[in-house]
């Protein structure tokens, strides 16, 4: 394959005829349970209490709870680093919990993960040609698609960008860097954990634009970390609300928005900031 | 302190910065003031000088950052002025400051009541004992603590993220200072514990008629909670003026850009998607 897969809209994927959602499903996640330790009292809480979510093709979904409320913890589940806890996670069909470690090695570059931190995420003794080299050596032929050049441009960055250091970019440029990392491998799902909160507002919007193009051009579903609602609001087609480790309200995105069922839900819309500017817009 | 008073001057105000051989321009020419009673907001973007701005009032800037041209006044004396090296110390008695983080600003081997009596024995001429313990209970309770005896016996550590912003506040505010800076002193917390945090700002400022500069990144926020806003971009404040209208006029197309980068939201009305 030398392009990518030009697919129009994710709503359109989703409704692609033939599908059926069963096995159409790029992510299953039942009766999710796990369970970690506290650093200091080392007394077991529950990150993730009983549960259930699934993303069809070209989908996403996003996941709005305050710190502490498991969001992270499941995003974690769905990137088959493992099958933590108890419950099943399917991950294109295959149960993780069933397969051998190499069988998850395989499956693991249809995930792709970007994290908050861009400059965590990249080793900062490498160019970022040399950092697309390791990948390429890693899985040549799932990205012999397109050229370092190509893969930058996809990201708005400009080619000589490739021959810099992390430290060299700016948190908007690294955060592209590692979007155009994720991209390289042709994933099914892309996740994405709070991928614009170290970033300025404008930078903010630039970003989000490059997902959403992402998504749309190569039909990867997206499972969208934020404790930003209008953040996921602008890019979620639906949304789980969590709270304490559970699911307290999951649906389309524009009815839990604009008609919350749940308490929590309606507490977090009241305090997100900016309500006099909306009030008057 | 009445209404409406001046109580933050800052006047042409250029800060530079030496690094190597070069002279680095962290603010030009910046006029702001804030009077008693008001909420004065300071938004941009990282690196538009909103940070220096809050700590040249404090003194809390780096050995090599001075004062070019300009002056700093507080409550009508000159805090700074050309050749000064911005080292003063108005903290404490007229100034309070709250930082991002606030398990930084707490010493995590004191109790919370310790940190109150440090602050007030420095601040507060002759303060006897019994009034150090009686205002910190009281100014824990404004600060809407239910339980402050168990906060005054806690260390920094056994308090949610919060409720240690909380007593942050309660330390910039226990002396009664004229001007309370605050610097993106909600940017860690979650969205429920900053609009709470928001509230007790707004009731501070509205009962003790202090001023309050609140510094931060989130133009939302700010509109939210501040009488008046000013825009900064690489140094200067590009626009100032009252909320409402440099919400619904930007005068300049750098509060246009930001405003336009603000995620679409319309209430209960379903918005469409891209």
């Amino acid at each position: 394959m030398t392009e990518a897969i030009e697919t129009g809209t994710a709503a359109d994927l989703v409704r692609r005829p033939g599908l059926t959602p069963q096995d159409g499903l790029v992510l299953e996640i039942e009766d999710l349970v796990v369970q970690h330790r506290r650093e200091r009292s080392r007394e077991l809480f529950t990150a993730v209490d009983h549960v259930s979510l699934s993303i069809g093709p070209g989908e996403s979904m996003g996941v709005v709870g305050e710190s502490g409320s498991g969001k992270t913890t499941l995003a974690m589940a769905a990137t088959a680093l493992g099958a933590p806890g108890t419950g099943t996670i399917r991950l294109l069909g295959r149960d993780l919990r069933s397969l051998k470690r190499a069988e998850l090695r395989a499956l693991r570059p249809e995930v792709q993960v970007v994290f908050q931190d861009p400059h965590g995420s990249l080793d900062p003794r490498q160019s970022v040609r040399s950092g697309f080299k390791e990948l390429r050596a890693l899985q040549p032929r799932r990205t012999d698609w397109i050229d370092d050049e190509d893969l930058v441009g996809r990201v708005r960055l400009a080619p000589d960008l490739l021959d810099r250091y992390p430290h060299q970019l700016s948190g908007g440029q690294a955060q592209r860097v590692c979007i155009a990392r994720a991209l390289m491998m042709r994933p099914r799902l892309i996740v994405a954990d709070e991928p614009t909160s170290g970033l300025d507002v404008s930078v903010q919007a630039d970003v989000l634009e490059l997902l959403r193009e992402a998504r749309r051009t190569t039909g990867a579903s997206m499972l969208f970390i934020s404790h930003d609602l209008a953040v996921v609001r602008s890019i979620c087609q639906r949304v789980v609300v969590m709270y304490r480790g559970a699911v307290v309200e999951q649906g389309d995105a524009e009815q839990v928005f604009a008609r919350p069922r749940h308490d929590y839900t309606r507490r977090l819309l009241a305090a997100m900031p900016g309500s006099r500017w909306r009030a008057g817009r | 302190m009445a209404r409406g008073e001046a109580l933050l001057e800052l006047r042409s105000l250029t800060i530079t910065a030496s690094v190597a051989d070069r002279q680095l321009l962290l603010l030009r020419d910046v006029e702001l003031e804030v009077r008693a009673g008001e909420v004065v907001g300071v938004v941009g973007e990282s690196g538009s000088g909103k940070t220096t701005l809050a700590r040249s009032v404090v003194g809390l800037l780096e050995r090599n950052v001075q004062v070019a041209t300009g002056r700093i006044e507080l409550v009508g004396e000159v805090l700074v002025g050309p050749g000064t090296d911005l080292t003063h110390t108005a903290r404490g008695r007229s100034v309070g400051m709250v930082f991002q983080d606030a398990s930084r600003s707490l010493n995590p081997l004191m109790r919370v009541r310790r940190h109150l009596s440090e602050v007030l024995e420095r601040h507060v001429d002759g303060i006897g004992r019994d009034e150090v313990r009686a205002r910190s209970t009281e100014v824990l309770r404004r600060m809407r603590i239910d339980d402050p005896d168990r906060v005054l016996d806690s260390y920094p550590h056994q308090l949610s993220g919060g409720l240690r912003q909380r007593v942050a506040i309660a330390l910039a505010v226990v002396t009664n200072p004229a001007l309370v800076i605050a610097d993106e002193c909600t940017t860690a917390l979650d969205v429920t514990t900053q609009a709470e945090v928001v509230a007790l700002f707004r009731e501070l400022v509205d009962e003790l008629h202090i001023g309050l500069l609140f510094v931060t990144h989130d133009l939302m926020l700010a509109s939210d909670l501040c009488d008046r806003i000013a825009v900064m971009s690489q140094g200067e404040v590009v626009e100032v003026g009252p909320t409402d209208q440099v919400l619904r006029h930007p005068t300049v197309d750098y509060t246009r850009r930001l405003l336009a980068a603000v995620p679409h939201w319309t209430e209960g009305a379903s918005a469409t998607h891209a």
